[in-house]
């Protein structure tokens, strides 16, 4: 059977030049033949390629796998035939096995090195970085931060008069004679600065160089001294562990990773920062049971009453909106609920952490 | 003898980028580097020279890989910067220094990004089955780059088109097709007449910025009524700081573009390939029209979503919970519908901006001399096998 003869374009990939010959497909291959019938290429079926893409109206570009040379034929009767009879005509050039299951392995790796990464190399990196930081750098960082959240946070009626921090003389010296006896047992690495931010939030938190926040909020939702004392405590047990400053350097890490990740799409940085805000969830959760338990340490050790501070966390579960089930992972905070139990479940021994008029000037401390 | 190259699209473009834009969607990105060469080979097979379109070459993998190689050098010296910034906040002098430190490396690596990234690109194209190349070292071109970008700072961003120049010179010079290098040569004075359209209004407007900051810091910080009255002032004179600095950035884009596409026609003037001549008459309102129709098909698309967003929830929320208020749901919708359109701003961008310009250069450039790309012959070189790490960690050009 005589193959038919098509008009075809032919480079042969050794130069740029392009000849007019002609093109017959059959069943033992292609061959190429120049306009005076001469034979110019042959390529067995089985190796002829699809390159780049068809044009509007079908036209493929053909190529010898891994070849350079290029032929064209504009024919829908060739066209079909070519489909017919080639098997590899779409076939990408290198080796199929290459492709899936070398890119799940690197896929996989990715995800095991990114892994390793965030919740195995930033913590010890974090830790490493803290235990190598002299605590007058910490001090200057923790300074300028607590300076900047009382700023934030306080209430704009206080700091127009200057009262952004309550400072009444002997609510302060309450405070500072508790703070004394708690940190009598706490191996700081600089002395504690306790300050009340006037402002109705209920929450405390500590920063760097073992500086703490108390906000007027907690002190008001507080019936009981040991509950404030207890606060005091667990803040300090972060303090002591240095977590503010671990805590800073593995969010701001790990949310320049997660740029870096997520690099090309910015608009996906809306991803990025829901995996942001999970890996925050999961580092702080640790670190605060560790300065739950070193709180209830120094509470003991001081002789403090610990259950009153159980009460506290179940009032703070009823009032707190909880976050549905599946939202939790986000919470910076163990459950309220289960704090609460793993209190009760301690010791009762203990006294009140000051006197009836101690605890009447602390409170009023924002006057 | 003279030829254009042509522009013949084929496929569909439009149903390529919405499932690119899915894809990218559920695998959170990771299959941009698919996407990006699919486009690519779109607008490769739509250039034809001579009757023959351009073949791109490149696979998804290879950017991925490029892209895993960067991360793994990237990842760790970005968390050791990060917390350089952290602990070095409160010591401005401190922070000063790594804050330079790192302007300095961003800079090398987004031009060390630039080349690499043309490199790989023309590695991958092919024409006739004879390949593309760019030689030269990627170290010399960042320190071309450094030197002259010191110059142009020093001389207030006078000395650009000299830097540009410089730069493509260096790139050209190193490109060949098949054997054949290209050839690129010319004096950077000419250009500076279109640049300074570019530079003046700049000028003026950093220092009416620097002017505006400067009456701010001789105000006393505790003097919060001084401090809203100047802010104040400032924003309602004569249509406002506000008013003004828009108008600024629209003319300011305007006048790169009509720079970008003056240099181009220069650059393309004095680019030889042996004997072979290129010159281009692309304009700048073409392309302009292209970018207004862009940002009318997005804005009118928010308009579209917000519509049927408000529509959808509102018929949602009134199913489950009764009557629902359709004002309240309107900043939400809104909100979502700016979201999505965010997302899908390289959708629009390429389907209209994209085509346009690829369009437009092609068919307003005029080739000389192309009998003699018949004799052009293939070289065997090695290719570099993956790419463009870098192009991807730092939004160069795709």
């Amino acid at each position: 059977m005589t193959a038919a003869l098509y008009p075809a374009r032919y480079s042969d990939g050794r130069t740029a030049t392009i000849r007019l010959v002609r093109a017959a497909l059959n069943d033992s291959g292609l061959s190429v033949v120049d306009e005076s019938g001469g034979l110019l290429d042959a390529w067995p079926l089985a190796e002829i390629r699809a390159v780049g893409l068809a044009d509007s109206d079908g036209t493929l570009r053909l190529s010898r796998a891994g070849g350079d040379a290029r032929l064209t034929v504009t024919n829908t009767d060739f066209d079909a035939q070519l489909r017919s009879l080639c098997p590899n005509l779409h076939r990408p050039i290198a080796p199929p096995h290459v492709r899936w299951r070398r890119i799940a392995l690197w896929t996989g790796g990715t995800i095991a090195s990114l892994a390793t990464f965030f919740f195995i190399i930033v913590p010890i990196f974090a830790r490493e970085v803290v235990r190598l930081t002299p605590p007058a750098v910490e001090a200057r960082a923790g300074a300028w931060m607590s300076d900047y959240v009382i700023n934030l946070m306080a209430d704009t009626e206080a700091k127009r008069q200057g009262k952004a921090v309550c400072q009444r003389a002997d609510g302060q010296a309450v405070l500072e004679r508790l703070v004394f006896t708690l940190t009598t047992h706490a191996a700081l690495s600089a002395p504690a600065v306790v300050q009340v931010v006037n402002s109705p939030i209920v929450n405390a938190f500590a920063l760097p160089g073992a500086r703490i926040l108390i906000f007027r909020g907690l002190l008001e939702a507080a019936v009981h001294p040991n509950e404030v004392a207890g606060v005091l405590a667990h803040e300090l047990g972060h303090a002591e562990l240095r977590h503010p400053l671990q805590i800073a350097i593995e969010q701001s890490s790990g949310a320049f990773v997660i740029g870096l990740l997520f690099g090309d799409a910015v608009g996906f940085s809306v991803m990025g920062m829901t995996v942001s805000a999970l890996l925050r969830g999961y580092y702080s959760r640790g670190m605060e049971m560790e300065a739950d338990d070193r709180g209830m340490a120094l509470m003991r050790a001081s002789d403090f009453a610990v259950e009153p501070l159980a009460h506290f966390f179940t009032r703070l579960a009823q009032r707190e909106k909880t976050l549905p089930g599946l939202f939790s992972v986000l919470s910076t905070h163990p459950d309220s609920g289960d704090r609460a139990a793993r209190i009760r479940a301690m010791p009762r021994e203990g006294s009140r952490a000051m006197t009836n008029s101690d605890w009447l000037a602390l409170s009023s401390i924002c006057r | 003898m003279h030829a254009t190259l042509e522009y013949r699209p084929s496929g569909s473009l439009a149903k390529l980028l919405l499932k690119n834009a899915a894809l990218n969607l559920i695998t959170l990105t990771i299959y941009r580097f698919w996407a990006k060469t699919r486009v690519r080979q779109y607008f490769w097979h739509a250039v034809r020279l001579d009757g023959e379109p351009l073949e791109y070459t490149g696979l998804g993998r290879e950017l991925l890989i490029g892209f895993l190689i960067v991360l793994a050098v990237l990842a760790p010296a970005t968390l050791v910067w990060s917390t350089a910034q952290t602990l070095l906040h409160a010591d401005p002098v401190g922070l000063g220094i790594a804050q330079f430190v790192y302007f300095f490396v961003v800079y090398i690596l987004i031009h060390a990004a630039t080349f690499r990234a043309r490199r790989y690109r023309l590695s991958r194209t092919r024409w006739r089955g004879i390949r593309a190349g760019q030689d030269g070292s990627t170290w010399r071109y960042v320190r071309l780059c450094l030197l002259w970008g010191l110059a142009s700072m020093a001389t207030l961003g006078l000395a650009y088109p000299w830097m540009r120049i410089a730069q493509q010179r260096y790139l050209m010079n190193n490109t060949r097709f098949g054997d054949r290098p290209f050839s690129f040569g010319a004096p950077a004075r000419p250009l500076l007449g279109s640049w300074l359209i570019v530079l003046v209004p700049t000028l003026l407007f950093y220092a009416s910025l620097a002017g505006f900051f400067w009456g701010f810091w001789s105000i006393a910080p505790d003097d919060t009524e001084a401090s809203k009255k100047y802010f104040t002032e400032a924003f309602s004179r004569r249509g406002g700081f506000l008013a003004a600095a828009a108008v600024f950035l629209v003319t300011l884009g305007v006048s790169w573009l009509w720079y970008r596409l003056a240099e181009f026609r220069y650059f393309a003037a004095h680019t030889h390939l042996g004997g072979i001549g290129i010159v281009s008459r692309a304009r700048s309102l073409p392309i302009l029209g292209r970018v207004i129709l862009c940002l009318a098909a997005l804005a009118g698309f928010v308009l579209l979503t917000s519509i049927l967003l408000t529509l959808g929830i509102w018929l949602a929320l009134s199913a489950f919970r009764g009557g629902v208020d359709a004002v309240a749901i309107l900043p939400i919708a809104l909100l979502l519908a700016g979201l999505i359109s965010f997302l899908l701003r390289r959708f629009w961008w390429t389907l209209i901006v994209t085509t346009g310009v690829v369009r437009h250069i092609c068919e307003t450039l005029e080739i000389s001399g192309i009998e003699e790309l018949s004799s052009i012959a293939h070289t065997a070189t090695p290719e570099q096998k993956y790419g463009e790490g870098l192009a991807d960690s730092f939004e160069v050009a795709g």
